[in-house]
Formats: C-alpha cells, sequence, structure tokens
C-alpha cells in the first residue's frame, strides 16, 4: 500500500517536473526570441545561432526578458594580463565597442566570445595584442557548477542528517531516494570492477564523480535561472574530470600493468622487437581513454541540449513565418520536446554511470587488479 | 570552434570546485554513509543468522522434546509392566500362602479328630469294662449254679447294654 503510494507520489512530481521543464523552456526561448525576433523587424530567428548561443559559455547569464529590456546576471570577470589581476563586472562591456580598459569582449571571430587585450599601435588603431590575457572568470559554466555543486552539498547534509537521525534503521525522505542510487554506485560499478578491498579505498571519489556528473546533467536540463547552464557539456569540465581519472591512474599503476603495456602477454615478439609496434599501441590507448571519456560526456550532454533547444526553436521558426503555423506545430513541439526531456533524464544517468564505470575499470586495470578469485 | 576548446579559466575553477567537493563529501558525507550502511548490513547479517540459529534452536528442542516424550512413553510401559507382574506375584503368592494355611487347618483338624477318636476310643474301652466287669459281678453274685440260667441272664444283660 505504501510502497504504491510512493510509486504514485513519484510519479506525479515526475510529470509535473518534465512538464514544468518543457512550458518553461518554451517560455524562456519565446522571451529570449522576442527580443532578437519580430521587434528587431529584419532580423529573422536563427535557431542556429540561439542554440550555440545557449551551449556555449559566457560571460553573463541571461535569465529572460521582462518588458522588452533583458534581465542577466553580469558575472565577474577576472582576468590575469601582464602580471597584473583584473576584477570586474562584465556589464562594463556593455558598451557598442565590448571594451573596458584595454580589454574587448569579442563578438566575432577571430576569438568570438573571448576577451582579448589590446593594444595602440604606432599609427594609433587598437589591435587584438598577441598576448591573451588568462581567463579565469566566473562565467557561466563556471556559476553553474557552483550552484551545482552547492545543491550536491544540501543534498547530501540532509541526506547525512537522515541518516544520523535515523541510525541505521531503513532510510527516510531524502535519504531513500538517495541509497538505491549509492548502493548502485558501489556495488554495480566500484565494487564490481575494483572489488571490495581497493572499492572501499576509492568509493568516496567515484561516488562523488558520479553524483558531480549525475546532478550536474540533471540541472543542465532544469531549463530556468539558477540552473540550465551545459555544465557537463562544457569540454573544460569534462577534461578536468578526465584528466583526474588518467592522474588517479597514474598515481596507483602498478607494476604490474607497466609491464603489460610495454610488454603485452600473449602478442608475437616480431610486435615487439625491434619496432614497438604493440608498446606504442598500448600507449596510445592510455591516451585514448581519458580522450574518450572527455568527448563522450561533452558530446552526449551538449547533443541533448541541442535536440531539447531544437525541437522547442521548430515552433518559433514556424511561428516566425506564420503565427498560425506556429500555433499549429507546437503541440508537436511540445511532445518532442517532452520525449526529449526524459531522454534526457535517462542520458543523464547513463552518461553518470558510463564515465564513472570507465572510469573504475581503468583504475583496476591500472592497479593490475583482476577480479576476485 | 569555441566550444570543443578547453579555457583555462573553466579547468581551474571546475579543478578547484570539484576537489573541493570531493574533500568535502569525503570528510563528511561519506563516512556517515557508509558507516550506517555497513551497520544495517552487519544487523541484517547477524538478524539473518540469529533466525537461522534459532531456527536450528526450535528443531533441537522439537527433537529433544520427541526423544523425552518416548521415554516417557517407555517409562510407563515399563511401569505398567512392572505393576501387572507385581499384581500376579501377589496373587500367586496369596494363593499359596492361603492354600498353606488351609492346608496347615486340616492337619490340624485331623490330627484333633484323630486325638478325640483315641480318647474316645479310651472311654469306651473303658466303659465296656467296667460293664463287663459289672456284668460279670452280676452273674458272679446272683447265678453261678445254673448255667441255664447264667445264659439267660447274659443274654438279657448283653440287651440292656447300650453301645
Amino acid at each position: 500500500m505504501g510502497c504504491r503510494k510512493m510509486k504514485k507520489l513519484y510519479l506525479k512530481v515526475l510529470a509535473v517536473l518534465v512538464l514544468g521543464l518543457v512550458s518553461a523552456c518554451l517560455f524562456s526561448l519565446r522571451a529570449e526570441t522576442e527580443q532578437g525576433g519580430p521587434t528587431a523587424g529584419k532580423e529573422s530567428f536563427n535557431a542556429g545561432e540561439l542554440i550555440l548561443d545557449h551551449v556555449t559559455d559566457k560571460h553573463s547569464w541571461h535569465i529572460c526578458d521582462w518588458k522588452g529590456r533583458k534581465i542577466e546576471l553580469h558575472l565577474p570577470v577576472i582576468l590575469l594580463y601582464q602580471g597584473k589581476l583584473h576584477v570586474f563586472s562584465s556589464e562594463r562591456f556593455e558598451n557598442e565597442r565590448h571594451t573596458y580598459k584595454e580589454f574587448q569582449l569579442r563578438t566575432e571571430n577571430p576569438f568570438k566570445g573571448r576577451i582579448v587585450a589590446l593594444e595602440t599601435t604606432p599609427d594609433g588603431t587598437r589591435v587584438v595584442a598577441a598576448q591573451r590575457p588568462l581567463d579565469f572568470s566566473i562565467t557561466k559554466t563556471v556559476f553553474g557548477l557552483f550552484i551545482s555543486c552547492l545543491f550536491i552539498l544540501l543534498l547530501f547534509a540532509f541526506i547525512v542528517r537522515g541518516y544520523k537521525r535515523n541510525g541505521e534503521n531503513t532510510p527516510k525522505g531524502v535519504a531513500a531516494l538517495f541509497e538505491p542510487v549509492y548502493l548502485f554506485v558501489r556495488d554495480q560499478v566500484v565494487y564490481a570492477n575494483l572489488g571490495k578491498k581497493h572499492g572501499k579505498r576509492f568509493l568516496p571519489y567515484f561516488a562523488t564523480l558520479f553524483f558531480f556528473i549525475f546532478l550536474g546533467n540533471l540541472l543542465g536540463i532544469v531549463p530556468f535561472f539558477p540552473f540550465g547552464a551545459n555544465v557537463t557539456g562544457n569540454i573544460s569540465v569534462t577534461l578536468i574530470l578526465a584528466m583526474l581519472t588518467f592522474v588517479l591512474m597514474m598515481g596507483f599503476s602498478t607494476k604490474k600493468f607497466w609491464a603489460h603495456t610495454f610488454n603485452t602477454p600473449g602478442v608475437p615478439l616480431w610486435m615487439k622487437v625491434p619496432v614497438p609496434l604493440m608498446p606504442l599501441i598500448e600507449l596510445m590507448e592510455l591516451i585514448t581513454k581519458p580522450f574518450v571519456l572527455m568527448v563522450r560526456l561533452f558530446a552526449n550532454m551538449t547533443a541533448g541540449h541541442i535536440v531539447i533547444l531544437g525541437f522547442v526553436s521548430l515552433v518559433l521558426i514556424f511561428g516566425a513565418s506564420n503565427v498560425a503555423l506556429g500555433w499549429a506545430v507546437s503541440p508537436f513541439t511540445i511532445l518532442f520536446g517532452l520525449f526529449a526531456d526524459a531522454l534526457e533524464l535517462l542520458v543523464s544517468f547513463i552518461q553518470a554511470y558510463i564515465f564513472t564505470m570507465l572510469s573504475s575499470s581503468y583504475l583496476a586495470g591500472a592497479l593490475g587488479y583482476e577480479g576476485e578469485h | 570552434m569555441e566550444l570543443v576548446m578547453p579555457g583555462v579559466g573553466v579547468l581551474f575553477w571546475t579543478l578547484l570546485i570539484f576537489l573541493l567537493l570531493f574533500l568535502i563529501l569525503k570528510k563528511w558525507a561519506f563516512p556517515v554513509i557508509n558507516g550506517m550502511l555497513e551497520k544495517r548490513e552487519e544487523k541484517i547479517a547477524t538478524a539473518l543468522s540469529r533466525a537461522e540459529e534459532a531456527q536450528h534452536e526450535i528443531a533441537r528442542m522439537k527433537s529433544d522434546n520427541e526423544a523425552m516424550l518416548a521415554s516417557a512413553r517407555a517409562e510407563r510401559e515399563r511401569m505398567l509392566a512392572e505393576a501387572v507382574d507385581m499384581k500376579n506375584r501377589i496373587e500367586e503368592d496369596s494363593k499359596v500362602r492361603a492354600k498353606a494355611e488351609y492346608e496347615r487347618i486340616v492337619d490340624a483338624a485331623r490330627t484333633e479328630i484323630e486325638r478325640q477318636k483315641r480318647v474316645a476310643i479310651e472311654e469306651i474301652r473303658g466303659e465296656v469294662a467296667q460293664l463287663s466287669f459289672d456284668i460279670a459281678e452280676k452273674i458272679l453274685g446272683e447265678e453261678l449254679s445254673d448255667p441255664a440260667r447264667q445264659q439267660a441272664f447274659i443274654e438279657r444283660e448283653l440287651k440292656n447294654v447300650k453301645l
């Protein structure tokens, strides 16, 4: 009885979430285009630009438009240039030339979307300096990262409180929702790959990794502020995660692993000497592993965002040519958007699972662990 | 192109934030969660093993009970048999004793009768002798001369004798 009630509740929550997701997505997109679309007159709606604009990193966070005015969060810009640290709001770039002091936020290629330094040539014109400032700005992705981590910390605070209150009894509330996922990560991913002995040691890392990716993915598809930043679909973020896996592999690699890499057993000798074909292949594999981790997560999450936005943009594309057509198409758009969102929910979990799974299996390889006998 | 170019800022912040998150969770969250999970798993395992033990215990007690019941039953049988045996023995015994007593009494009676008979016979014998003497006296006293009379007298006297 209680179980069925719970199930119903979960389904309701899920339905509300998905519906809210789609409608909010539509709403925010409409707001975004109203400013650039019909009011601008000549400019027609460009879905590709909108989508790319959404999935790439930016120095300000466009929340919505209200009565023809852009409402956005101007994030701080932190630059390291010629040994000096410059900190200012990205609002300073809100002028015709997008410049502040000697810095310019480029709006077109080269370096579109990046901040460059300008220098004055002897004949008086300002050109892009050869030396680029190091950009440590709190960009949309970084801000999304903060939000996502705060969310995780809050979640874990609730969970830990729940466990402390409940003792070793059956968990309740958030902890009850969390525990099956955690147990899945522990038993099916970490212990399955590393065994219990190693697994216990590395469980905190892999659990953090899993929940970081999983919640980053989930919050990424929530379309309203302060969520919705394409955090896990940012190549820098996935690069760091993949690099950490690589560092972990190297740090805990054993003699056995290196022996296996440079002198692969079961391979004919002529493949190793005099041309070290097999060691080269193995070394390439070693580099490929984190690279693939990085690209897979990045591509999947970015593609998910693009697909959702693409479906949602359909109504705007049709609406731009004919309002009635836009209305006619909207049910299908909502349906497709719903489908894409539901798919993303699944993909969020699967990608987090795959990343953690592969990371732990790579680490198992580096440790020379071959399963419990 | 911008989409696939890693930026130094995001790299830096991601590394910092992720490591901080990892350290915080490792220090504060996972020990509690893992500890509780392990405790619960242990609890379940001990509860299971205890339940199994209890089951064994129950089975053992059941078999014990059965054994006790069987032995009690045997004891009862034995006691019953013993009682029957004793009863028979007592019966037999009393029969034998009664017979012996009867025989003793009969014997005693018989000897008493014998003795009485002998006493009676002695008595009779004395009386007969006395009578004979009396008769003889009378014969001698009255009619010793006449043999015929003598004979008549004897016969008459003899008729009077009551034996």
